[in-house]
């Protein structure tokens, strides 16, 4: 580069001047400059073989509009600089070196800008331009202040900043002269102390808290491409320097307001680090970038008070703070269970259950301690109790170390819970981190003792197995807890479709509309009703699974718990596992593992307002090399396509590690379910109780999901049991009104099937609930829907008598099936006034809502017509279904309800005549 | 905190410190070493799934020594003891030591172990760490010697960049355990000047 100094003095640029900025403007041009400059570099040449090159792969026509303004408006910079010039003399030497370097430098700030942000991408990489331009200029007007000797180091500062962001570059051709011209101006006459007067208006303010942030930060380089790094490494190592600190694109303006002193400082700074380093790749930068920011970022923080660094700031600090709590968790973890488990195996004491155990971490590791990247605290709840809970559940001891700590697998989802609580998945998916709230962790060791009692006498329990209980706590963080547990869901198994079942049915409603957007969402209880699903099982699995719940469910009242759900997760052997779900909705976080790809994670490049020093950074940069978050595709730990660790000791979990379907004779059906009762540490509290008044106010009071947990776990087991049934069972009822319907083919294929025949009570219960609540919200009209309820159950008495009107029943039917509920809630609000309609007719109408739902009987014309009327119904079919299994109670979801008024309005009183037809 | 006053005790005393992390096959006796020094002796064991750790003072010097478990399933957990023991953030007083123990009377697995060896010596992280090979259960018959367990896990190949030695042992009796601490204690590079 020295060289590079020496050979600017001489005038031979000047013929050079035209082509060397036409070449900054076409990207095609600019990267054969680039590849030129890069090959010159190196040498003690390159100014003079870059000059050669140059004229020949440019054009000198496309010589930037920019550059008579820049003339024009240096000149009024150079006119007050000259006073300085002599002054400047001294420095702008310094700058030369640097700036020869910029060249390379340049492209990487380039690409920085270009990575930042996308809009300043463009602004920026002219801005590069003008830096090298600008610092250009300050040397022609010491040299003299000759426009042509400016355009001259203009045109040559203008390659350096193409090869870089030559990519970016070639976006914005046109603009960038502009830009430039205001920069430089500005630029020149900035340095020389002289009054801000060009300032580029807007881009100038914008651009500011953009610089500071770039300027003092090592991430700079960071922000540099690969292939700018791989540039760097190429040209010598004092373009390195020079590029990372001096020319991030942003900084143009304010560099010149301290040029000397700023660059001096960046420069060295930078320059250590990067001749030290290996080159890094993007990944690695960032990373680095991220941990450090991590450590030193609260005080950074309060520091900086630019509104734009906290934005920022905060949005990078929450993905590092999740990976970082995630790795403390996990360091934490294979401390202690390994602790725990090295010694011998001994009863348990009461003391265990109290136990806790407090531990520090840091980067040096103590005595009992081993090191850890960051400083944390980490405590150990009832280790011992634990350790015999997860004997209990048969994890081998190595397993459960093994996968749980050896990678770091965060669920793509960060937050699926209403909870706020996080989600972590262990390798190999067998094991989940759950982050819980103060209030649950204390209580669920308050209810370990019955718990781990339960575990012992029901090993074969449906409740979530808890394997550990601990706290993380970050130096100045807030104090984290959380319960390691099973993962319901196989790591060798796509799961299709997922419900949360409560037994409520206010608020438990999956946006049918939502679901498209995310397919793979946890359906609630109003859409496994609507589409009419069941657990099937066949007798034995039955019996089991309805005793086994039932007990569970006892120990949760007898604790007080509340507001747990059947968690279902149903594998179509049909479908098998073709669709790869599982790789595509995990990510890994592998320390040390292997080499991966752009994870594409949306990270911030924040720049750390202080470097801490250049060893540090190194060799955190190393550390993390290896640690990206890489979709699960993408490495070489594959989801297993087999069960490595059949469950075979556990009913529930012992097909596959699921408990699969049977059908009426047992044997064995065509999904799988991987069910268990979740988010069991709700406790029947103060909060509880208030949700339960308050919404006691606005709903049925039954079905709200706060209500004491003795109802609260009466209701869920009857929901429960009402919806397992075998398939054979579910369509025994229907062919029962399929043969009804027969009577009236029209109708047969419109009418709604009621699966639900057995769930009788459970179902009825439910019907009724939905019932009072939608009198509770129609006011009117709600004594209708009960009284057609009640009616219906003697279903097959009038449905003759009533099937008069077909036309005008089958819209209502149809729009049933297609709109689900409302159509029901039609059929009731509409059915009230004809009081001869009895219980049996309702069973004929939900019979025929299921033949629809599970056949849909297709020859239903009605739909269109009724799709018409009915627009605002959502176009699930199994609503209807849903409403009529329950005891089949016409009673309409609310909304339904609502537009079954309106509709009752609109359609008199046919609809029930159609059903009674259908009967 | 306390750490830290405990560093600076043993400055003014002029006593060392050291961290030792102790690996091995599994059943080549490590835990049985680690007992056997920290309370002289000859305890019943199980597997170690996870690790021991104990502080053992002997001639002057502390040795942390940390046994982790050698069943193959959890070796991948190994390294995560190595950093900060050794290597890049050391900035415990002393050095730092690997012990690797094997069962010489084990000679079929003993081209795991040197597979094992291989791969934690030139751990980046292990780098300046002393190597010292216990060839355990001397007391058997037909125990491999000191020459060839050293011969057998190719050390002059393996660890050529390490000081290493190979000290036979016998757990049971303590036979060899203090030699090989006493070597360590020796070798040990004093702290760069801090």
């Amino acid at each position: 580069m020295p060289s590079f100094v020496a050979e600017r003095d001489h005038s031979t640029y000047g013929a050079s001047q035209s082509l060397l900025n036409s070449p900054s403007r076409t990207s095609a041009d600019k990267q054969l400059l680039g590849r030129e400059h890069a090959e010159s570099l190196p040498n003690g040449d390159t100014f003079s073989i870059m000059n050669g090159k140059l004229p020949n792969g440019t054009t000198t026509q496309s010589v930037p509009n920019g550059r008579p303004v820049h003339s024009s408006s240096r000149d009024k910079g150079t006119s007050q600089n000259e006073s300085s010039v002599s002054e400047n003399r001294g420095w702008s030497f310094d700058f030369e070196s640097p700036y020869n370097k910029s060249s390379g430098g340049c492209g990487n700030s380039g690409e920085q800008s270009s990575r930042d942000d996308g809009y300043f991408a463009s602004t920026v990489n002219f801005e590069e331009q003008d830096g090298c331009r600008t610092t250009h200029v300050k040397l022609g007007s010491v040299n003299a202040t000759d426009g042509t000797k400016e355009a001259r180091w203009d045109l040559i500062s203008a390659p350096a900043p193409d090869q870089a962001s030559g990519p970016t570059r070639n976006l914005q051709p046109t603009q960038g002269s502009q830009p430039d011209a205001n920069l430089q101006v500005p630029n020149s006459t900035y340095r020389v102390s002289s009054p801000p007067a060009f300032n580029h208006n807007s881009p100038a303010s914008q651009q500011h808290p953009y610089r500071l942030q770039h300027r003092h930060t090592l991430e700079v380089p960071k922000v540099s491409t690969s292939r700018a790094r791989d540039f760097q490494n190429q040209n010598s190592t004092d373009d390195v320097v020079t590029a990372s600190g001096r020319f991030s694109p942003n900084t143009p303006t304010r560099r010149r307001g301290s040029m000397s002193l700023a660059r001096r400082a960046t420069r060295s700074i930078h320059s250590d680090m990067h001749l030290e380093e290996v080159p890094q790749d993007e990944d690695v930068a960032r990373w680095a970038e991220h941990i450090r920011q991590k450590r030193a970022s609260k005080r950074k923080r309060k520091e900086d008070e630019d509104d734009d660094r906290v934005v920022v700031g905060t949005k990078v600090d929450q993905n590092h703070v999740n990976w970082v709590t995630a790795y403390n968790m996990l360091t934490g973890i294979r401390f202690t269970v390994s602790r725990t488990n090295a010694k011998m195996d001994r009863e348990l004491t009461d003391a265990d259950f109290e136990a806790k155990h407090k531990f520090s971490f840091d980067i040096t590791g103590n005595e009992l301690t081993p090191s850890a990247k960051y400083d944390f605290k980490f405590k150990d709840y009832a280790p011992w109790v634990f350790r015999h809970l997860r004997a209990t559940f048969r994890l081998d001891p190595a397993d459960y170390l093994v996968s749980l700590t050896s990678k770091y697998i965060l669920s793509e989802l960060g937050s699926p819970g209403k909870s706020g609580s996080f989600f972590y998945f262990s390798r190999d998916y067998k094991y989940i981190i759950k982050t819980i709230h103060h209030a649950e962790h204390k209580f669920l060791r308050r209810i370990l003792k019955d718990y781990y009692n339960h575990v012992q006498e029901n090993p074969n329990t449906l409740l979530s197995q808890f394997y550990g209980l601990h706290r993380v706590k970050i130096p100045y963080g807030r104090k984290i807890h959380f319960v390691v547990m099973n993962n319901l869901f196989p790591p060798h198994r796509d799961i299709h479709r997922t419900f949360d079942l409560k037994g409520s049915t206010i608020g438990r409603d999956f946006k049918e509309e939502d679901l498209e957007a995310n397919p793979r969402a946890t359906l609630k209880d109003l859409n496994w009703l609507r589409r009419n699903l069941h657990l099937e099982f066949g007798p034995t699995k039955k019996k089991a699974f309805i005793e086994q719940m039932q007990k569970d469910v006892k120990l949760l009242q007898r604790l007080k718990i509340m507001d747990y759900s059947l968690l279902v997760g149903i594998h179509d052997l049909e479908r098998g596992n073709e669709e790869n779900l599982r790789d595509k909705t995990l990510q890994v976080f592998q320390p040390g593992g292997e080499d991966a790809e752009d994870p594409g994670a949306n990270m911030l490049m924040r720049t750390p307002s202080k470097l801490e020093n250049a060893r540090k950074a190194k060799e955190l940069r190393q550390m993390i090399k290896t640690q990206k978050p890489i979709p699960m595709d993408q490495t070489t730990s594959k989801m297993p396509d087999e069960l490595q660790d059949p469950k075979k000791n556990f009913y529930f979990y012992a097909d596959d590690g699921g408990f699969r379907a049977t059908h009426e004779d047992e044997t064995a059906g065509e999904e799988i379910y991987y069910l268990g009762i979740i988010d069991c540490l709700t406790h029947y509290s103060l909060i509880k109780r208030a949700e339960h008044f308050f919404k006691g106010l606005t709903n049925q009071e039954s079905q709200i999901s706060a209500i004491p947990p003795e109802r609260y776990g009466d209701r869920f087991v009857r929901f429960i049991s009402g919806v397992t049934k075998t398939r054979e069972a579910a369509e025994r009822e229907k062919a029962e009104e399929a043969a009804t319907a027969i009577n009236d083919p029209r109708l047969s294929g419109v009418n709604i099937t009621h699966r639900d025949r057995e769930a009788t009570e459970t179902v009825l219960e439910k019907a009724e609930h939905q019932a009072e609540r939608s009198k509770q919200r129609g006011a009117s009209e709600e004594d209708v829907p009960n009284r057609e309820l009640r009616a219906v159950r003697s279903p097959s008495a009038e449905r003759g008598e009533l099937g008069t009107t077909l036309p005008v029943v089958d819209e209502a039917v149809e729009s049933s099936s297609t709109g689900g509920r409302s159509g029901r809630s039609i059929e009731a609000s509409l059915q009230p006034p004809a009081p001869p309609l009895k219980e049996e007719s309702i069973r004929g109408l939900q019979l025929r809502s299921r033949d629809q739902s599970h056949h849909r009987p297709p020859p239903t014309p009605p739909k269109d017509s009724e799709r018409g009327t009915s627009e605002e119904r959502p176009p699930t079919p199994p609503k209807d279904t849903y409403t009529n299994r329950h005891s089949g109670p016409p009673t309409p979801p609310k909304e339904e309800r609502e537009r079954g008024r309106g509709r009752d309005k609109e359609l008199p009183l046919p609809p029930m005549e159609t059903i009674v037809r259908v009967n | 905190m306390g750490a830290s006053i405990s560093k600076m005790m043993n400055k003014i005393f002029g006593s060392k410190e050291m961290r030792l992390l102790m690996l091995g096959l599994d059943a080549a006796g490590k835990t049985t070493i680690l007992y056997k020094l920290k309370l002289d002796q000859d305890v019943t064991t199980i597997p170690t799934v996870g690790f021991n750790v104990e502080t053992v003072t002997y001639k002057n010097t502390k040795f942390n020594v940390w046994d982790v478990g050698g069943q193959d399933k959890i070796r991948p957990l190994w390294r995560h003891y190595f950093s900060g023991m050794l290597g890049a953030h050391n900035s415990v007083p002393g050095t730092q030591g690997l012990i690797f123990v094997i069962d010489s009377n084990d000679r079929d697995r003993i081209d795991e172990a040197r597979t094992e060896l291989t791969r934690i010596i030139q751990d980046r992280e292990m780098k300046d760490a002393l190597l010292l090979v216990f060839a355990n259960k001397q007391d058997l018959q037909g125990a491999m010697r000191p020459k060839e367990v050293s011969d057998k896990l190719q050390l002059e190949k393996i660890a050529k960049d390490h000081v290493w030695k190979v000290e036979p042992s016998c757990a049971t009796t303590g036979e060899g355990i203090f030699e090989g601490l006493a070597w360590l204690s020796n070798n040990v590079k004093l702290p760069a000047a801090k």
